[in-house]
């Protein structure tokens, strides 16, 4: 009876370590992915906020973290929501069934474990085949079967490539860009669906950011060795690249090597002015000879028939093409020079307004407007951004908007429905917002009338 | 010191004129020339075209050679343009032909709208093999019509212009049923609500030979041509929009010869009550004007032969010999003529069928038509 009285259920450290030691045991026995995610994410935001103090450094993680938990609460809400007695797990997009069933047949191949004759076809069809499928199917063959823990696999390859952006741009254009660029990134709700998901857009985007970063220090880097080192990784990426997307390699080199040309334009303003002048004639010649023509003609032709197989499936669709042409596909051979015009011109208008608000014909079309409308917004501050962004830091600046025109290039002349594009989109997306956020930034601060330079911004740098 | 001194020398060293000289023969010259080499276009030219020779028809391609061909260029067979222009490579394009009249064409190569190569007579169409037009009557029934709508004798399809099917006679309207391929089997399905017009044709169509070697007869539609045979449908321009007509049976256009001949029948007694003088055959085959049997007397009742009982069917009560006297539509038919394309010859059986009763023959005797004294076998 002597001495103060201790509360009964008081709990020493060492106590709290073991209840904590427990919990994260019995996590890891039901998921295994899970916790290997949680620490990934520690790292991951550790890395993050490296370097930054003060408010910028709460307000980042307040972001990072909360996109962190409702990418979470999004796949927690999948399994809850699933009713398990009718099928075996649930998916966020009819391809990601398919695709995850897809990568359990490898991962069984692999092990060994018996297969159904069709799933072994099935596992190894051309369609839709990539190297991210062999990624899920051996995080499989470590922690188990996890159709649901493969969405964090996603989250995290996502995560990843945005903070890496978020970082370079950081250092080029200053904290508010980055920030509000980040933010885009982060919780906009078309890239918010993709970055859960269990197909390949998160490691795709991962990967190229990347490359993009790559592409920075091999011009920036001090040492040479690290010049060399950034030069390898690259030229590997694009080789993993090509694996994980179709054409994904020429992608990224197109979008380097346009980067750069655009960067070293640039920053002499009197070779690009020579460049101007020069371009369209060196054009006409190039173009004067038949073999070059008929290759254009031919990759014409060929993004006609893409965007013709795209309007020929189900859904929402939109046409690029003359009328005519649509009945029968074999009329994309006899593409005249006015319809194949139109098209590239209908193809790029059509990427940035497609789909028109006043067009929207049901409800989930409805429910996307306002990310439209955004997406408008995002596209008019592009342009001043991208002219900002060049005062700012002309080799990042160039090298977002090599990525962002190959990317959107690409996807517009192939494309011939509505959600693929929307889909698509997002391989520019990451890298536009960027652009449109300085944009955003400059002008504010034009707006506000801040004489100099805004109290964000980083003097502008050179080349290397 | 002035720029041009009083001598026409620059900066008081060259003579202007020599400098004009100079700099046009060293700079302007050369970049002339290399600019014209830079931005000069490869002339395009036509080597051949294979083949050179086709049959006129529809669908045809052929493929030119050439050098320097380019995307967007078109060709052309004297004034008439190829339909498309398919470029393969620099060297090579394919060509859908236009509808060309038989005839030989220059081969012209177009860039844009300006001729740049022309081989001259290197393609010749040939006529196709003489497809003759024929007419044919053909019996049958208009489809899907209202319930009061019909046709009056005279009718042309179309209405205006050069006809290609003309009504030479036509029936009270009925409920509607179309005859349907089902596999193997024809099946009668009744179109509620529709009813259907009998009537006799005369068409106009083209005879073509079928994949199997036989010749048909085909009418035009306004998607396909529709082959002149028992169940296919015509689909005619008529006065108030498309119609459509199901054949049931065909028959050549050419006024049928006729035969006047005896026919012995053996009836019951309630058959024999109710044959007539005027009865006119309906059986399938005898449908269309003109070419259908009729009862012209009636000559006589006898006791059946044991001969012509067994050849009938199984009649009921006391079997009679009833002897008729017929007229007879007939065709000439390899083997001699015929009547519902069976032989029609003295001691041949006849059906004789009404919309009341059908009755078999056999026929006893034969008058043959005037101008054709005796069958004349084929």
């Amino acid at each position: 009876m002597s001495g103060p009285a201790q509360p009964a259920m008081a709990i020493g450290p060492m106590g709290a370590a073991t209840i904590a030691g427990i919990a994260v045991g019995v996590v890891y026995a039901l998921s295994p992915l899970t916790v290997l995610f949680a620490i990934a994410m520690a790292v991951m935001l550790r890395w993050a906020v490296r370097g930054i103090d003060g408010d910028e450094r709460k307000w980042l993680l307040v972001l990072l973290i909360g996109a962190v938990v409702v990418r979470v609460a999004a796949v927690a809400l999948l399994f809850a929501s699933t009713n398990h007695a009718q099928v075996p797990f649930g998916s966020f997009f009819g391809d990601e069934e398919y695709f995850i069933k897809r990568a359990i047949w490898l991962r069984n191949v692999g092990t060994g474990l018996p297969v159904h004759g069709a799933d072994l076809i099935y596992a190894f069809d051309e369609y839709s085949a990539t190297s991210y499928l062999y990624v899920l199917a051996f995080v499989q063959f470590l922690v188990g079967t996890a159709p649901y823990g493969v969405h964090l696999v996603g989250i995290a390859f996502y995560l990843f490539g945005a903070i890496l952006l978020y970082r370079v741009v950081r250092s080029s254009f200053g904290r508010m860009p980055a920030f509000i660029g980040l933010a885009i990134v982060l919780l906009m709700p078309t890239l918010f669906a993709w970055s859960i998901s269990a197909l390949k857009d998160p490691l795709f985007f991962a990967l190229s950011a990347v490359t993009l970063s790559g592409a920075v220090n091999l011009v920036r880097a001090r040492l040479w060795r690290h010049r060399f080192v950034a030069a390898g990784a690259v030229a590997l990426l694009c080789v993993v690249l090509a694996t994980v997307r179709q054409g994904g390699a020429v992608l990224v080199i197109a979008s380097i090597a346009l980067g750069y040309a655009v960067a070293a334009l640039v920053i002499r303003p009197r070779v690009l002015l020579a460049s101007i002048v020069v371009l369209p004639i060196v054009i006409g010649a190039i173009m004067s000879r038949p073999p070059v023509q008929l290759r254009a003609y031919n990759a014409v032709q060929a993004a006609a028939g893409q965007h013709w197989g795209h309007v020929a499936t189900p859904g929402w669709v939109y046409k690029l093409l003359d009328d005519r042409l649509y009945p029968d596909r074999s009329e994309i051979l006899d593409l005249r020079a006015g319809e194949a015009l139109r098209f590239l011109v209908r193809a790029v208008t059509g990427y940035v307004t497609v789909p028109l608000p006043w067009d929207a014909q049901s409800t989930p079309a409805l429910a996307y407007l306002p990310e439209q409308l955004f997406w408008y917004v995002l596209v008019a501050l592009f342009v001043p951004g991208v002219l900002f962004a060049f005062r700012r830091d002309a080799l990042v600046a160039a090298l977002l908007f090599g990525y962002a025109m190959v990317a959107a290039l690409m996807v517009a002349v192939t494309s011939g429905n509505v959600g693929t594009l929307i889909r698509h989109r997002g391989l520019a997306l990451p890298y536009i917002v960027w652009l449109s956020a300085v944009g955003a930034c400059e002008l504010l601060t034009a707006a506000r009338g801040t004489a100099g330079a805004p109290a964000h911004a980083l003097p502008a740098r050179t080349l290397s | 010191m002035p720029i041009v001194d009083d001598r026409g020398r620059v900066a008081g060293r060259v003579n202007l004129l020599d400098a004009f000289v100079a700099v046009f023969l060293l700079v302007v010259v050369p970049l002339g020339y290399g600019a014209y080499l830079l931005f000069r276009t490869p002339k395009p030219k036509l080597v051949g075209i294979a083949p050179t020779t086709i049959y006129q028809g529809p669908n045809v391609r052929i493929g030119i050679s050439g050098l320097n061909l380019r995307p967007f260029m078109r060709v052309s067979f004297d004034t008439i343009q190829g339909r498309t222009f398919l470029i393969g490579s620099t060297k090579f394009a394919a060509i859908d032909m236009p509808d060309l009249a038989p005839g030989t064409y220059d081969v012209v190569l177009f860039d844009y709208m300006q001729e740049v190569d022309r081989l001259p007579k290197a393609l010749t169409v040939l006529p196709q093999a003489p497809q003759p037009l024929i007419e044919m009557e053909v019996a049958g029934s208009f489809l899907y019509m209202p319930g009061t709508a019909s046709f009056t004798v005279g009718t042309k399809f179309p209405p205006t212009g050069d006809p290609i099917a003309e009504v030479l006679a036509v029936g009270p309207p009925s409920p509607a049923d179309i005859r349907v391929r089902a596999g193997d089997v024809t099946v009668a399905v009744p179109v509620p609500g529709q009813s259907q017009v009998p009537a006799t044709l005369r068409v106009k169509c083209s005879v073509s030979a079928a994949p199997d070697g036989t010749l048909q007869c085909n009418v035009p539609g306004p998607r396909a041509t529709a082959v002149v045979a028992p169940d296919s449908n015509l689909t005619l321009a008529g006065p108030n929009g498309w119609v459509n007509f199901q054949i049931s049976e065909a028959h050549a256009t050419a006024k049928p010869a006729v035969a006047r001949a005896r026919v012995t029948f053996i009836v019951s007694a309630a058959m024999l009550a109710r044959i007539k003088v005027g009865d006119t055959d309906k059986s399938p085959g005898a449908g269309a004007l003109g070419h259908a049997a009729k009862i012209v007397s009636l000559d006589g009742v006898a006791a059946a032969s044991a001969g012509a009982l067994a050849r009938a069917s199984i009649i009921a009560g006391e079997p009679r010999a009833l002897t008729a006297t017929l007229v007879v539509p007939i065709q000439q038919a390899t083997g001699g003529w015929s009547y519902k394309r069976e032989p029609f010859k003295i001691g041949g059986s006849l059906v004789f069928e009404t919309r009341d009763y059908v009755v078999h023959g056999e026929v006893a005797d034969i008058t043959w038509p005037s101008a054709t004294a005796a069958p004349s076998p084929r």
